[in-house]
Protein backbone atom coordinates (compact mmCIF):
# COMPACT_ATOMS: atom_id res chain seq x y z
CA UNK A 1 0.00 0.00 0.00
CA UNK A 2 3.10 2.33 0.43
CA UNK A 3 2.95 2.94 -3.35
CA UNK A 4 -1.20 4.13 -3.48
CA UNK A 5 -0.04 7.53 -2.89
CA UNK A 6 2.07 8.03 -5.92
CA UNK A 7 -0.09 5.67 -8.13
CA UNK A 8 -3.02 8.21 -7.08
CA UNK A 9 -1.12 11.50 -7.54
CA UNK A 10 0.25 9.93 -11.02
CA UNK A 11 -3.25 9.33 -12.08
CA UNK A 12 -3.97 12.72 -10.88
CA UNK A 13 -1.32 13.97 -12.88
CA UNK A 14 -2.67 12.34 -15.77
CA UNK A 15 -5.86 13.68 -15.78
CA UNK A 16 -5.43 17.05 -15.30
CA UNK A 17 -7.64 19.09 -18.17
CA UNK A 18 -5.50 21.03 -20.28
CA UNK A 19 -7.62 24.10 -20.41
CA UNK A 20 -10.16 25.76 -17.93
CA UNK A 21 -12.92 28.20 -18.47
CA UNK A 22 -12.47 31.52 -18.39
CA UNK A 23 -12.75 33.24 -14.43
CA UNK A 24 -15.34 35.56 -15.82
CA UNK A 25 -17.56 32.95 -16.64
CA UNK A 26 -17.49 31.80 -13.22
CA UNK A 27 -17.92 35.55 -11.65
CA UNK A 28 -21.43 35.18 -13.89
CA UNK A 29 -22.38 31.94 -12.29
CA UNK A 30 -21.80 33.41 -8.87
CA UNK A 31 -23.86 36.28 -10.05
CA UNK A 32 -27.15 34.50 -11.03
CA UNK A 33 -26.28 31.88 -7.68
CA UNK A 34 -26.75 34.58 -5.42
CA UNK A 35 -29.71 36.42 -7.00
CA UNK A 36 -31.22 33.28 -7.02
CA UNK A 37 -30.34 32.63 -3.55
CA UNK A 38 -31.36 36.19 -2.56
CA UNK A 39 -34.83 35.63 -4.12
CA UNK A 40 -35.21 32.58 -2.14
CA UNK A 41 -34.43 34.02 1.30
CA UNK A 42 -36.67 36.80 0.84
CA UNK A 43 -39.36 34.00 -0.64
CA UNK A 44 -38.91 31.79 2.29
CA UNK A 45 -38.96 34.47 4.88
CA UNK A 46 -42.36 36.12 3.38
CA UNK A 47 -43.57 32.29 4.15
CA UNK A 48 -42.04 32.05 7.13
CA UNK A 49 -43.53 34.94 8.46
CA UNK A 50 -46.84 34.37 6.69
CA UNK A 51 -47.40 30.49 7.91
CA UNK A 52 -46.63 31.70 11.93
CA UNK A 53 -49.19 34.85 10.94
CA UNK A 54 -51.94 31.84 10.14
CA UNK A 55 -50.79 29.41 12.27
CA UNK A 56 -49.92 30.99 15.89
CA UNK A 57 -53.02 32.68 16.51
CA UNK A 58 -55.07 29.33 15.46
CA UNK A 59 -52.53 27.60 18.02
CA UNK A 60 -52.89 30.11 20.48
CA UNK A 61 -56.40 30.27 20.79
CA UNK A 62 -57.12 26.44 20.35
CA UNK A 63 -54.95 25.91 23.37
CA UNK A 64 -56.55 28.34 25.05
CA UNK A 65 -60.00 27.26 24.28
CA UNK A 66 -58.79 23.63 24.99
CA UNK A 67 -56.94 24.54 28.21
CA UNK A 68 -58.49 27.55 30.45
CA UNK A 69 -55.21 27.26 33.01
CA UNK A 70 -53.21 27.57 29.53
CA UNK A 71 -52.54 31.11 29.95
CA UNK A 72 -49.02 30.37 32.27
CA UNK A 73 -48.29 28.41 29.18
CA UNK A 74 -46.13 29.17 26.34
CA UNK A 75 -48.33 27.72 23.25
CA UNK A 76 -45.15 29.88 20.88
CA UNK A 77 -42.43 27.90 22.10
CA UNK A 78 -44.34 24.41 22.28
CA UNK A 79 -45.51 24.20 18.72
CA UNK A 80 -44.02 26.19 16.68
CA UNK A 81 -40.42 25.88 17.68
CA UNK A 82 -39.72 22.84 15.78
CA UNK A 83 -37.98 24.25 12.37
CA UNK A 84 -34.07 24.89 13.42
CA UNK A 85 -34.20 26.36 9.85
CA UNK A 86 -37.13 28.53 10.52
CA UNK A 87 -35.42 29.93 13.99
CA UNK A 88 -32.49 30.55 12.45
CA UNK A 89 -35.08 32.84 9.64
CA UNK A 90 -35.72 34.73 12.36
CA UNK A 91 -32.73 35.49 14.38
CA UNK A 92 -31.09 36.33 10.92
CA UNK A 93 -34.21 38.67 9.60
CA UNK A 94 -33.59 40.61 12.56
CA UNK A 95 -29.52 40.46 12.56
CA UNK A 96 -30.20 41.39 9.16
CA UNK A 97 -32.61 44.64 10.19
CA UNK A 98 -29.70 45.68 12.74
CA UNK A 99 -27.20 45.37 9.82
CA UNK A 100 -28.85 47.58 7.41
CA UNK A 101 -29.32 50.30 10.26
CA UNK A 102 -25.38 50.11 10.51
CA UNK A 103 -25.37 50.50 6.90
CA UNK A 104 -26.78 54.00 6.59
CA UNK A 105 -23.73 55.35 7.95
CA UNK A 106 -21.76 53.28 6.10
CA UNK A 107 -21.44 55.37 2.33
CA UNK A 108 -20.40 51.72 0.81
CA UNK A 109 -23.23 49.64 2.06
CA UNK A 110 -25.80 47.89 -0.56
CA UNK A 111 -27.63 45.14 0.89
CA UNK A 112 -27.95 42.52 3.52
CA UNK A 113 -28.58 39.12 2.72
CA UNK A 114 -29.63 35.62 4.20
CA UNK A 115 -27.13 32.95 3.80
CA UNK A 116 -28.96 30.05 5.21
CA UNK A 117 -27.27 27.10 3.97
CA UNK A 118 -24.04 28.70 5.94
CA UNK A 119 -25.73 30.24 8.33
CA UNK A 120 -24.42 33.73 8.26
CA UNK A 121 -25.78 36.96 7.28
CA UNK A 122 -23.59 38.55 4.67
CA UNK A 123 -23.25 42.53 3.74
CA UNK A 124 -22.91 43.71 0.72
CA UNK A 125 -20.81 46.30 0.18
CA UNK A 126 -19.78 48.22 -3.15
CA UNK A 127 -16.26 47.05 -3.49
CA UNK A 128 -16.54 44.36 -1.41
CA UNK A 129 -14.17 44.66 1.19
CA UNK A 130 -15.05 44.32 5.02
CA UNK A 131 -15.39 47.42 6.99
CA UNK A 132 -15.64 47.42 10.50
CA UNK A 133 -18.58 49.42 11.08
CA UNK A 134 -20.10 46.01 11.31
CA UNK A 135 -19.70 43.50 14.17
CA UNK A 136 -18.06 40.16 13.11
CA UNK A 137 -20.74 38.52 14.86
CA UNK A 138 -24.27 39.29 15.95
CA UNK A 139 -26.83 37.65 17.92
CA UNK A 140 -24.63 34.98 17.26
CA UNK A 141 -25.05 34.98 13.57
CA UNK A 142 -21.54 35.20 11.67
CA UNK A 143 -21.11 38.72 9.80
CA UNK A 144 -19.48 38.09 6.46
CA UNK A 145 -19.14 40.73 3.25
CA UNK A 146 -19.56 39.96 0.30
CA UNK A 147 -19.49 43.04 -3.41
CA UNK A 148 -21.92 44.94 -5.22
CA UNK A 149 -21.75 47.07 -8.02
CA UNK A 150 -23.23 49.80 -6.68
CA UNK A 151 -24.36 51.47 -3.12
CA UNK A 152 -27.65 51.43 -1.82
CA UNK A 153 -27.76 55.17 -2.13
CA UNK A 154 -26.51 54.91 -5.87
CA UNK A 155 -28.94 52.20 -6.78
CA UNK A 156 -31.85 54.03 -5.64
CA UNK A 157 -30.71 56.85 -7.47
CA UNK A 158 -30.48 54.69 -10.43
CA UNK A 159 -33.85 53.39 -10.24
CA UNK A 160 -35.52 56.50 -9.79
CA UNK A 161 -33.80 58.07 -12.73
CA UNK A 162 -34.59 55.46 -15.02
CA UNK A 163 -38.28 55.18 -13.84
CA UNK A 164 -38.98 58.50 -13.68
CA UNK A 165 -38.05 58.89 -17.43
CA UNK A 166 -40.54 56.45 -18.13
CA UNK A 167 -43.17 58.69 -19.98
CA UNK A 168 -40.23 60.17 -22.29
CA UNK A 169 -38.81 56.61 -22.97
CA UNK A 170 -42.24 55.36 -24.12
CA UNK A 171 -42.41 57.94 -26.41
CA UNK A 172 -39.43 56.61 -28.71
CA UNK A 173 -40.90 53.28 -27.94
CA UNK A 174 -39.22 51.97 -25.01
CA UNK A 175 -41.79 50.38 -22.68
CA UNK A 176 -40.79 50.16 -19.09
CA UNK A 177 -42.82 47.75 -17.04
CA UNK A 178 -40.51 47.74 -13.69
CA UNK A 179 -37.23 48.20 -12.55
CA UNK A 180 -35.72 46.30 -9.95
CA UNK A 181 -32.17 45.73 -8.27
CA UNK A 182 -31.10 42.73 -6.25
CA UNK A 183 -28.55 44.74 -3.88
CA UNK A 184 -25.60 43.12 -5.55
CA UNK A 185 -25.57 43.61 -9.58
CA UNK A 186 -26.47 46.33 -11.78
CA UNK A 187 -29.87 47.51 -11.58
CA UNK A 188 -32.66 45.83 -13.73
CA UNK A 189 -34.65 47.73 -16.15
CA UNK A 190 -37.63 45.54 -17.59
CA UNK A 191 -39.28 46.67 -20.62
CA UNK A 192 -41.57 45.02 -23.40
CA UNK A 193 -40.06 43.85 -26.41
CA UNK A 194 -35.86 43.99 -25.63
CA UNK A 195 -33.61 45.42 -28.24
CA UNK A 196 -30.20 46.35 -28.03
CA UNK A 197 -30.63 49.70 -29.08
CA UNK A 198 -32.86 50.54 -26.07
CA UNK A 199 -29.34 50.31 -23.60
CA UNK A 200 -27.98 53.53 -25.00
CA UNK A 201 -31.11 55.27 -24.83
CA UNK A 202 -31.82 54.34 -20.90
CA UNK A 203 -28.58 55.01 -20.47
CA UNK A 204 -29.01 58.86 -21.03
CA UNK A 205 -31.28 58.88 -17.96
CA UNK A 206 -29.14 56.65 -15.99
CA UNK A 207 -26.70 58.94 -13.53
CA UNK A 208 -24.13 56.23 -13.22
CA UNK A 209 -23.65 55.21 -16.83
CA UNK A 210 -24.33 51.99 -18.78
CA UNK A 211 -22.63 50.09 -16.72
CA UNK A 212 -25.06 50.73 -13.90
CA UNK A 213 -28.18 48.72 -14.95
CA UNK A 214 -28.95 46.19 -17.61
CA UNK A 215 -32.60 45.32 -19.45
CA UNK A 216 -34.43 42.40 -19.42
CA UNK A 217 -37.15 41.36 -20.98
CA UNK A 218 -40.57 41.75 -18.65
CA UNK A 219 -41.57 38.87 -16.26
CA UNK A 220 -44.57 37.59 -17.64
CA UNK A 221 -46.31 36.91 -14.47
CA UNK A 222 -48.49 33.66 -15.03
CA UNK A 223 -51.55 31.52 -12.86
CA UNK A 224 -50.35 29.02 -10.59
CA UNK A 225 -50.76 25.53 -12.39
CA UNK A 226 -50.56 27.56 -16.45
CA UNK A 227 -47.34 26.25 -18.28
CA UNK B 1 2.78 36.11 6.89
CA UNK B 2 3.26 32.97 4.66
CA UNK B 3 -0.27 33.51 3.19
CA UNK B 4 0.60 37.31 1.52
CA UNK B 5 0.55 36.66 -1.96
CA UNK B 6 -2.89 34.83 -1.93
CA UNK B 7 -3.88 37.63 0.58
CA UNK B 8 -3.05 39.96 -1.92
CA UNK B 9 -4.47 38.31 -5.00
CA UNK B 10 -8.02 37.70 -5.76
CA UNK B 11 -9.67 34.52 -6.41
CA UNK B 12 -9.18 34.71 -9.91
CA UNK B 13 -4.98 33.88 -9.10
CA UNK B 14 -6.41 31.15 -6.97
CA UNK B 15 -8.39 30.05 -9.70
CA UNK B 16 -5.25 30.01 -11.97
CA UNK B 17 -3.06 28.72 -9.23
CA UNK B 18 -4.98 25.59 -8.39
CA UNK B 19 -7.87 25.31 -10.70
CA UNK B 20 -6.22 22.21 -13.11
CA UNK B 21 -4.62 20.31 -9.97
CA UNK B 22 -7.79 20.14 -7.83
CA UNK B 23 -9.80 18.64 -10.91
CA UNK B 24 -6.95 16.41 -11.19
CA UNK B 25 -7.23 14.99 -7.39
CA UNK B 26 -11.33 15.47 -7.93
CA UNK B 27 -11.00 13.28 -11.20
CA UNK B 28 -9.20 10.26 -9.69
CA UNK B 29 -12.39 10.41 -7.01
CA UNK B 30 -15.25 11.46 -9.47
CA UNK B 31 -13.85 8.58 -12.20
CA UNK B 32 -14.48 11.41 -14.63
CA UNK B 33 -13.32 14.14 -15.93
CA UNK B 34 -16.39 16.04 -16.95
CA UNK B 35 -17.92 15.60 -13.12
CA UNK B 36 -14.41 16.62 -11.49
CA UNK B 37 -14.68 20.46 -13.73
CA UNK B 38 -18.28 20.76 -12.56
CA UNK B 39 -17.57 20.18 -9.26
CA UNK B 40 -14.47 22.12 -9.04
CA UNK B 41 -15.72 25.18 -10.91
CA UNK B 42 -19.30 25.00 -8.49
CA UNK B 43 -16.56 25.17 -5.46
CA UNK B 44 -15.09 28.39 -7.00
CA UNK B 45 -18.70 29.85 -8.50
CA UNK B 46 -19.54 29.50 -4.44
CA UNK B 47 -16.07 30.99 -3.44
CA UNK B 48 -16.20 34.12 -5.50
CA UNK B 49 -18.83 35.94 -2.80
CA UNK B 50 -16.91 34.90 0.26
CA UNK B 51 -13.87 35.70 -1.08
CA UNK B 52 -13.54 38.54 1.45
CA UNK B 53 -13.86 35.62 4.34
CA UNK B 54 -11.88 32.97 2.73
CA UNK B 55 -9.17 34.81 1.74
CA UNK B 56 -8.35 35.09 5.64
CA UNK B 57 -7.99 31.28 6.12
CA UNK B 58 -4.32 29.92 6.27
CA UNK B 59 -4.97 28.16 2.97
CA UNK B 60 -7.88 29.18 0.50
CA UNK B 61 -7.37 26.33 -1.55
CA UNK B 62 -8.31 24.17 1.10
CA UNK B 63 -11.56 25.80 1.26
CA UNK B 64 -12.15 24.76 -2.30
CA UNK B 65 -10.57 21.58 -1.94
CA UNK B 66 -13.60 20.90 0.75
CA UNK B 67 -16.41 22.21 -0.73
CA UNK B 68 -15.73 20.33 -4.43
CA UNK B 69 -15.26 17.20 -2.37
CA UNK B 70 -18.36 17.80 -0.21
CA UNK B 71 -20.54 18.55 -4.02
CA UNK B 72 -19.35 15.65 -5.22
CA UNK B 73 -19.85 13.24 -2.26
CA UNK B 74 -23.27 14.77 -2.40
CA UNK B 75 -23.60 13.68 -5.88
CA UNK B 76 -22.63 10.74 -5.26
CA UNK B 77 -25.16 9.82 -2.50
CA UNK B 78 -27.63 10.75 -4.90
CA UNK B 79 -26.60 8.31 -7.68
CA UNK B 80 -26.08 5.81 -5.43
CA UNK B 81 -29.78 6.38 -4.33
CA UNK B 82 -31.33 6.15 -7.85
CA UNK B 83 -29.47 3.36 -8.56
CA UNK B 84 -31.17 1.51 -5.56
CA UNK B 85 -34.39 2.91 -6.37
CA UNK B 86 -33.79 1.28 -9.67
CA UNK B 87 -32.82 -1.62 -8.36
CA UNK B 88 -36.09 -2.00 -6.07
CA UNK B 89 -37.96 -1.09 -9.22
CA UNK B 90 -36.82 -3.72 -10.67
CA UNK B 91 -34.56 -2.10 -13.82
CA UNK B 92 -30.66 -3.15 -14.41
CA UNK B 93 -28.17 -0.41 -12.97
CA UNK B 94 -26.42 1.60 -16.38
CA UNK B 95 -22.96 -0.17 -16.60
CA UNK B 96 -19.95 2.30 -15.66
CA UNK B 97 -18.31 3.90 -18.69
CA UNK B 98 -14.56 3.40 -18.64
CA UNK B 99 -12.34 4.69 -20.91
CA UNK B 100 -10.42 2.78 -23.40
CA UNK B 101 -7.24 4.45 -22.18
CA UNK B 102 -7.83 3.51 -18.18
CA UNK B 103 -4.59 2.56 -16.73
CA UNK B 104 -3.74 -0.31 -14.26
CA UNK B 105 -4.54 2.30 -11.28
CA UNK B 106 -7.84 3.65 -12.96
CA UNK B 107 -9.11 -0.20 -13.59
CA UNK B 108 -8.08 -0.87 -9.68
CA UNK B 109 -9.87 2.37 -8.21
CA UNK B 110 -12.59 1.59 -10.89
CA UNK B 111 -14.03 -1.81 -9.09
CA UNK B 112 -14.26 0.29 -6.34
CA UNK B 113 -17.99 1.88 -5.09
CA UNK B 114 -17.50 5.85 -5.63
CA UNK B 115 -17.91 6.69 -2.26
CA UNK B 116 -14.89 4.34 -1.40
CA UNK B 117 -12.92 5.71 -4.20
CA UNK B 118 -13.76 9.13 -2.78
CA UNK B 119 -12.27 8.36 0.42
CA UNK B 120 -9.65 6.67 -0.79
CA UNK B 121 -8.23 9.42 -2.87
CA UNK B 122 -8.88 12.25 0.02
CA UNK B 123 -7.18 9.59 2.50
CA UNK B 124 -4.31 8.35 0.51
CA UNK B 125 -3.41 11.09 -2.14
CA UNK B 126 -4.25 14.01 0.22
CA UNK B 127 -3.37 13.06 3.21
CA UNK B 128 -6.15 14.09 5.23
CA UNK B 129 -7.07 12.38 8.58
CA UNK B 130 -10.04 10.73 9.12
CA UNK B 131 -11.48 13.31 11.39
CA UNK B 132 -11.10 15.94 8.58
CA UNK B 133 -13.02 13.32 6.14
CA UNK B 134 -15.62 13.24 8.76
CA UNK B 135 -16.22 16.88 8.98
CA UNK B 136 -16.13 17.48 5.51
CA UNK B 137 -18.63 14.60 4.33
CA UNK B 138 -20.48 14.74 7.23
CA UNK B 139 -20.73 11.72 7.65
CA UNK B 140 -19.19 9.62 11.21
CA UNK B 141 -15.71 8.62 11.51
CA UNK B 142 -16.76 4.98 11.46
CA UNK B 143 -17.99 5.76 8.05
CA UNK B 144 -14.97 6.93 6.76
CA UNK B 145 -12.78 4.20 8.44
CA UNK B 146 -15.56 1.30 7.10
CA UNK B 147 -15.61 2.86 3.58
CA UNK B 148 -11.32 2.61 3.83
CA UNK B 149 -11.24 -1.13 4.83
CA UNK B 150 -13.21 -2.02 2.40
CA UNK B 151 -11.36 -0.01 -0.23
CA UNK B 152 -8.31 -1.52 1.18
CA UNK B 153 -9.92 -5.04 1.00
CA UNK B 154 -10.75 -4.57 -2.62
CA UNK B 155 -7.49 -3.07 -3.49
CA UNK B 156 -5.26 -5.44 -2.14
CA UNK B 157 -5.05 -7.67 -4.62
CA UNK B 158 -5.39 -5.84 -7.52
CA UNK B 159 -2.52 -3.34 -6.80
CA UNK B 160 -0.76 -6.23 -5.65
CA UNK B 161 -0.91 -7.98 -8.90
CA UNK B 162 0.00 -4.90 -10.55
CA UNK B 163 3.12 -4.25 -8.12
CA UNK B 164 4.25 -7.75 -9.30
CA UNK B 165 3.67 -7.03 -12.57
CA UNK B 166 5.63 -4.12 -13.03
CA UNK B 167 8.42 -5.55 -11.18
Amino acid sequence: MLDLHELLAHEADRLRPTTAPPFTRLEVRARRRRRAKTIGAVTGSVAVVAALAIAVPQVWAASHAAHPSAAAMSGFTGTASGSDSGAFQATAAQVAGKLKAIGSDDPDFASVAVDAPNRAVIVHRKGGLPSDLYPKTLDGVPVEFGPALLSEAETNQTMDSIWAARLELEKVGITLTAVTTDGIGPVQVQVKNPEPTMAPTIAKYAPLGPSSFEVTASVKLMPAGRP
Amino acid sequence: MPNSRQQSSGPEELYAASYFRLVGVLAVAAGSVEEAEDVVQDAFVRLIPRWSTVCRYDDPEAWVRKVAFRLLHNRLRRARNRIVAMARMGAAPSPAVTSTEAVDVTAALAVLPPLQRQAVVMHYLLGLPIDDMARTLDVPSGTIKSRLARARVALAPLLREEIHDHA
